[in-house]
C-alpha cells in the first residue's frame, strides 16, 4: 500500500516536474525570441501569410492598352509574312518595295509580298536605308556596310566608336546620317564614309543638343524642305535640324495619354509620310500614332492591343516596332516577334 | 557550415545510441533531444532534414539534372546506418521534430493494439507517394506538410501553422502523433530497426512481469509476452497465415492496378501537367480565364504540342510509378497482416523492435532497472574514506 | 527452457543476415547516389528571363519580408530621368516626393549624377519583393531592375514554396557558389 501511495507521488512529482520543464523551456525559447509569441501567431506568419497585396502594389496599364475607338482612324489590312527570326529595320524604296533588315540578311519583298531578292551579310543588321541609286546602307552594330542593288558589297566603313550601337541611317543627296545610341551622337558622313561631324558631341563649352539615349532607340530620318528629323526619346521629343545640324525646332511631350510619348524613352522609331506628317511607334505601350509636322496629335494608327506579343513580356524589353509609309499613305509596321510587316490603311480609305 | 551540420549530426547519433543503450538514462536523452531540437529546429531552421531528404535523393535518381550535395546524403544515410545497429536513437533524440513532440506528451493514452497496427501502415503509404511524387518531379509533399517547420523559422501559412498546433495538442494525449502515424521516414528507420543489432531492452532475464513499462510507455511500443500472441502449433492457425501470404501476391496485383489510376489526380501536382491542362482547356473553351501561369507560358511561344507531350509523358511516369506505388502498399499490408498472425518468442514484456522510439522512459519505471542502476552508480562511485 | 536456445539462434542467425544484406543495400545505394552528387549545396534562385513580376515573391515567401528583393543591374541601367520604375505611371512632377514614387514602400532611392542623368539604388531593407517597379521598368525601359533571392536572408527551405507558386516556372536550384542570376547586357545592345 505504502509502495503504491509513492509510486504515484512519484508519477504526481514527475508530471509536475515534466510541467515545470516545459514551462522552463518554454520560457526560455520565448526569451531568446525563438517562439511564436500568442500575438504572432494570433497575427500570422505568413510572409503575408499568402494574402494579396494591397491595391498599391498593383502595377495596371489594362484601361491605357484600349484607345478611344473615334481616335483609331486605321485598320489593319493585310499582312508580309517574312522568313526572319528577328527583323530590326524596314524602309520603303520608290517604288515601294520593301527592304527588311534581319537575321544576317535583308530581304527584299515587292508591296504584295513577293520576294525580290535577298541580300546576304555577315552579321547582324541594326537598321538600313536606301541611297538615291538605290545602293543599300546597311548599319550594324558599330559599322555601315554599302551595297549595291544587286546585292555586293561595295564599302565597308571605319568603325563610328568603341561605344557604338548604330540604330538609324538616312542618306541625302550628299550625307549619310547615322544615329549611334550607344555614343548618344549623330554622324555625319559624305557618301564614301568620311566622316564630317557629329553632332551631340560633347565638347566643353558648345551649347550643342544633349541626345538622351537611355535604350538601344534612337531613330532619324529626312522629311521634306531637307531637313533632318532626330528622335530624342529621353526628352520624348522629336527634334529637327538642318543639313548641317543647326537646330531648327522640336515638338513632344512625356504622358501615357494618348497624345504624349509614353515610358522613359519613347518615340523608339518613327517615319514621315509622303504629306509631311509623322508616324511614331512607342514601346511599352505599342502605339502607332500620326502627328502633323508641327506635333499636333492627330490620330491613332494602331493601339496598343493588336500587339499582344510585346505586352507583358517576361523576357527582357522586346524589340520597337519599326513603321513606314508608302507612296499612297499606308502605314506598315515590322512586327518582328509575329515575322511579319502588317499594313494598316486609313478607314476612309481602306 | 553545412559540414558542421553533418558533424553535430553524427555526434547527436552518437550520443543518442550510448546514451539509450549503454547508458540507459533518460534525463540525459532528454536534454540531447532538447539540444537537437534547439540546434537542428530552431537553429538550423529544420532544413534539411533527413525526414525531407528522402525526397532529394528519390529527386536526384529519378531527375538527371539534378544531383543531391553530398551533405543531404549524409543526412539521409547516416541515421539510417545507425539504426541498421543501434536502433531508432535518431527518433528518441536527434529529430528536431520528434524532440517537439517528445516535450508535450502530458497525458498519454492507451491506443488499441489493433489500431495501432492499423495506423502503423499509414507511414509507409505516406512514403510511397512521397517517393513517387518527388521522383517524377511533381511535388515535395513531405515539405509541403511538415508540421513544424513553421515553428522552427518562426513563419509559415497560416495553414502550416494550424497543422503545427493540432499535431502538438494531439501530441499532448496521444504521444508522437507524427511520428507513429505520418512520418515517412519513421518507416524506413521502422524496419531497419527492426533487424537492428542492439534494440533498447529492458533487464530481460530480470522480469517482474510487473506490466509498469508497458503503462509507462506513451507510444505504445512495449509488447506482452508471448503467451497471449496467437501461436501456430493448430493446423486453421497454419492454414490461416499459409492464405494470408498467398494473398500478398493479390493485394500487390490490386493495389497496384488501383495506384496507377491514380496517375491522373496526382499529375495535377505537377507543375508541368496542371499547365498544360490549363492551356488545353483554354484553347478548347476561349471563355476560360487565363492563369498567371497559362499567360507566362504563352508569352514564351513555345509551341502548346510540346507541352502537351511533356505533360503526357509525365502522366505516363505516374502510370508506372503508380503501379509500383500501389505494389509497394500492398506488398507492406500483406507482411503487416500476416506478421500479425506470426508466433512471437517472447517471454518477457519487452520493447517491440520496430515501434520503439527508444527514448528511454521506460528505464526510469522499470523497477528492476532502476535496482540496476543503482548498483551501477553504487559500483562507480568513488568511495568516501575518513582521512 | 533449453530448446528456445537454438531457436533464438536461428533468429539471431536470420537476424544478422538481414541486417548485412540491408547494409549492402545501403552501401550500394551510396555508391550509386555518389555518382549524382556534388560537393557543393544547391540554393533557389530566379531566372530573371522567366520573371512576370505576378507578386507572389512577395506573399508567398515563408519569410516576412520575403527573402526576395529588387536588384539593380546598373550596366544596363539607362540613368533615366523619367525611370517608369521609379516614378508613377503618370507623375505630377519628376521629382521625390513620395505621391510621385511607384513603390509602395519607398525602397528606391533617386540621385541626380551628371545631366540629364539619375542613378537608382535599392533600398534592400524596404523592398518587399513585390516586383511593381520591376515591371515598370521591364515594360517600358531596360530591364536593369529584376528579382532575386538574396541569400543573407534566404532560409533555403527545401521545397520552396514560392517557386510552388511561380507562374513562370522561374524558380530553380544553383550551385551555391554562383548563387546568383544576374541579367546581361547581351540581349540589349
Amino acid at each position: 500500500m505504502k509502495e503504491c501511495e509513492k509510486n504515484e507521488r512519484s508519477n504526481r512529482r514527475q508530471f509536475l516536474r515534466r510541467g515545470v520543464i516545459s514551462a522552463w523551456f518554454a520560457g526560455l525559447c520565448q526569451a531568446v525570441g525563438i517562439w511564436p509569441s500568442p500575438a504572432r501567431a494570433a497575427q500570422p506568419v505568413a510572409g503575408l501569410a499568402g494574402k494579396a497585396l494591397g491595391p498599391e502594389f498593383t502595377y495596371d496599364l489594362a484601361q491605357l492598352r484600349k484607345v478611344d475607338p473615334k481616335l483609331l482612324q486605321y485598320r489593319e489590312t493585310g499582312s508580309l509574312p517574312l522568313g526572319l527570326k528577328e527583323s530590326r529595320g524596314l524602309v520603303l524604296d520608290a517604288e515601294d518595295n520593301l527592304y527588311v533588315a534581319g537575321d544576317r540578311a535583308v530581304v527584299i519583298l515587292d508591296r504584295n509580298g513577293k520576294a525580290l531578292g535577298q541580300v546576304r551579310l555577315d552579321d547582324s543588321p541594326r537598321c538600313l536605308s536606301l541611297g538615291r541609286d538605290k545602293s543599300i546602307f546597311v548599319g550594324f552594330k558599330d559599322h555601315v556596310e554599302v551595297y549595291s542593288p544587286g546585292g555586293e558589297r561595295r564599302a565597308r566603313w571605319e568603325k563610328c566608336g568603341p561605344k557604338a550601337v548604330l540604330t538609324a541611317i538616312a542618306v541625302s543627296e550628299n550625307r549619310v546620317f547615322v544615329a549611334d545610341a550607344g555614343s548618344r551622337m549623330v554622324h555625319f558622313y559624305d557618301l564614301n564614309g568620311n566622316l564630317q561631324k557629329s553632332l551631340g558631341k560633347k565638347t566643353p563649352g558648345s551649347q550643342g543638343p544633349v541626345f538622351i539615349i537611355p535604350s538601344p532607340y534612337f531613330d532619324l530620318a529626312i522629311g521634306p524642305g531637307n531637313l533632318l528629323w532626330v528622335a530624342n526619346p529621353g526628352e520624348h521629343r522629336l527634334e529637327v535640324y538642318t543639313m548641317d545640324g543647326e537646330a531648327e525646332f522640336s515638338w513632344g511631350k512625356y504622358s501615357l495619354a494618348i497624345d504624349g510619348f509614353c515610358g522613359c524613352c519613347n518615340p523608339v522609331h518613327f517615319a514621315l509620310l509622303p504629306d509631311g506628317r509623322l508616324v511614331t511607334s512607342e514601346k511599352g505601350l505599342p502605339r502607332i500614332k500620326i502627328y502633323s509636322a508641327r506635333g499636333e496629335f492627330e490620330c491613332v494608327v494602331a493601339e496598343p492591343e493588336q500587339f499582344a506579343k510585346y505586352l507583358d513580356t517576361a523576357a527582357a524589353n522586346p524589340m520597337g516596332l519599326d513603321v513606314a509609309a508608302d507612296s499612297k499613305g499606308s502605314i506598315l509596321v515590322l512586327d518582328s516577334m509575329s515575322a511579319a510587316v502588317r499594313i494598316f490603311q486609313h478607314k476612309a480609305r481602306a | 557550415m553545412e559540414y558542421v551540420d553533418v558533424a553535430v549530426l553524427l555526434g547527436a547519433l552518437s550520443a543518442a545510441s550510448y546514451l539509450s543503450l549503454v547508458k540507459r538514462r533518460r534525463s540525459h536523452l532528454l536534454v540531447l533531444s532538447l539540444f537537437s531540437l534547439l540546434y537542428f529546429g530552431f537553429y538550423r531552421k529544420g532544413c534539411i532534414c533527413p525526414v525531407g531528404s528522402i525526397q532529394d535523393v528519390v529527386l536526384a535518381l529519378g531527375n538527371q539534372g539534378y544531383s543531391v550535395p553530398v551533405t543531404v546524403l549524409a543526412f539521409f544515410f547516416l541515421p539510417l546506418i545507425f539504426t541498421l545497429f543501434f536502433a531508432r536513437g535518431f527518433c528518441a533524440a536527434v529529430c528536431p521534430l520528434g524532440a517537439i513532440q517528445d516535450v508535450v506528451v502530458v497525458k498519454p493514452v492507451k491506443v488499441p493494439h489493433w489500431l495501432e497496427q492499423g495506423l502503423s501502415i499509414i507511414p509507409f503509404v505516406y512514403l510511397g507517394l512521397a517517393v513517387l511524387l518527388a521522383a517524377t518531379g511533381s511535388a515535395f509533399l513531405i515539405c509541403q506538410f511538415d508540421p513544424f517547420v513553421a515553428f522552427f523559422r518562426r513563419s509559415g501559412s497560416a495553414g502550416m501553422l494550424v497543422l503545427g498546433i493540432a499535431f502538438l495538442l494531439v501530441g499532448t494525449f496521444f504521444g508522437r502523433p507524427y511520428c507513429r502515424v505520418f512520418c515517412p521516414y519513421g518507416a524506413i528507420l521502422r524496419v531497419l530497426s527492426f533487424f537492428s543489432k542492439w534494440n533498447v531492452t529492458l533487464t530481460p532475464n530480470d522480469c517482474l512481469r510487473c506490466e509498469i513499462c508497458d503503462v509507462a510507455c506513451p507510444y505504445g511500443a512495449i509488447r506482452e509476452p508471448a503467451e497471449a500472441e496467437p501461436s501456430l502449433s493448430t493446423r486453421p492457425a497454419r492454414v490461416r497465415l499459409a492464405l494470408l501470404i498467398l494473398l500478398i501476391p493479390l493485394l500487390i496485383g490490386g493495389l497496384g492496378w488501383l495506384g496507377s489510376r491514380l496517375s491522373v489526380p496526382l499529375s495535377k501536382l505537377h507543375k508541368v501537367v496542371s499547365l498544360a491542362e490549363q492551356v488545353a482547356l483554354e484553347d478548347a473553351n476561349p471563355a476560360t480565364p487565363p492563369t498567371d501561369a497559362s499567360k507566362a507560358f504563352r508569352q514564351t511561344g513555345r509551341p502548346v504540342n510540346a507541352l502537351l507531350a511533356d505533360a503526357l509523358r509525365i502522366r505516363q511516369q505516374l502510370v508506372t510509378g503508380g503501379w509500383l506505388f500501389g505494389g509497394f502498399v500492398g506488398l507492406v499490408m500483406g507482411i503487416k497482416l500476416a506478421s500479425l498472425f506470426v508466433p512471437k518468442n517472447r517471454t518477457v514484456w519487452e520493447p517491440d523492435e520496430a515501434a520503439c522510439l527508444s527514448c528511454g522512459r521506460c528505464f526510469t519505471y522499470c523497477p528492476k532497472e532502476l535496482v540496476r542502476a543503482k548498483k551501477v552508480q553504487r559500483k562507480n562511485a568513488i568511495p568516501l574514506k575518513p582521512v | 527452457m533449453p530448446e528456445t536456445v537454438p531457436n533464438n539462434h536461428r533468429r539471431q542467425f536470420f537476424g544478422a543476415g538481414i541486417r548485412g544484406a540491408f547494409l549492402f543495400v545501403l552501401g550500394a545505394a551510396t555508391s550509386l547516389f555518389a555518382r549524382y552528387t556534388q560537393k557543393e549545396k544547391m540554393v533557389w534562385q530566379i531566372d530573371p528571363s522567366k520573371c512576370v513580376q505576378c507578386t507572389n515573391c512577395a506573399t508567398k515567401c515563408v519569410l516576412q519580408p520575403s527573402a526576395v528583393k529588387c536588384v539593380q543591374a546598373y550596366p544596363m541601367c539607362g540613368y533615366c530621368k523619367l525611370c517608369t520604375g521609379y516614378f508613377e505611371p503618370q507623375p505630377n512632377r519628376l521629382n521625390t516626393a513620395a505621391e510621385n514614387q511607384l513603390c509602395p514602400t519607398g525602397a528606391i532611392i533617386r540621385t541626380a549624377l551628371e545631366y540629364p542623368y539619375y542613378e537608382y539604388t535599392i533600398e534592400e531593407s524596404l523592398c518587399i519583393g513585390c516586383a511593381k517597379c520591376v515591371k515598370g521598368c521591364t515594360l517600358f525601359g531596360n530591364g536593369s531592375f529584376f528579382l532575386q533571392v538574396r541569400h543573407d536572408r534566404c532560409v533555403n527551405c527545401n521545397d520552396c514554396s514560392i517557386a510552388l507558386a511561380c507562374p513562370g516556372h522561374a524558380f530553380k536550384r544553383v550551385p551555391a557558389s554562383q548563387p546568383y542570376l544576374l541579367k546581361n547586357r547581351e540581349h540589349q545592345a
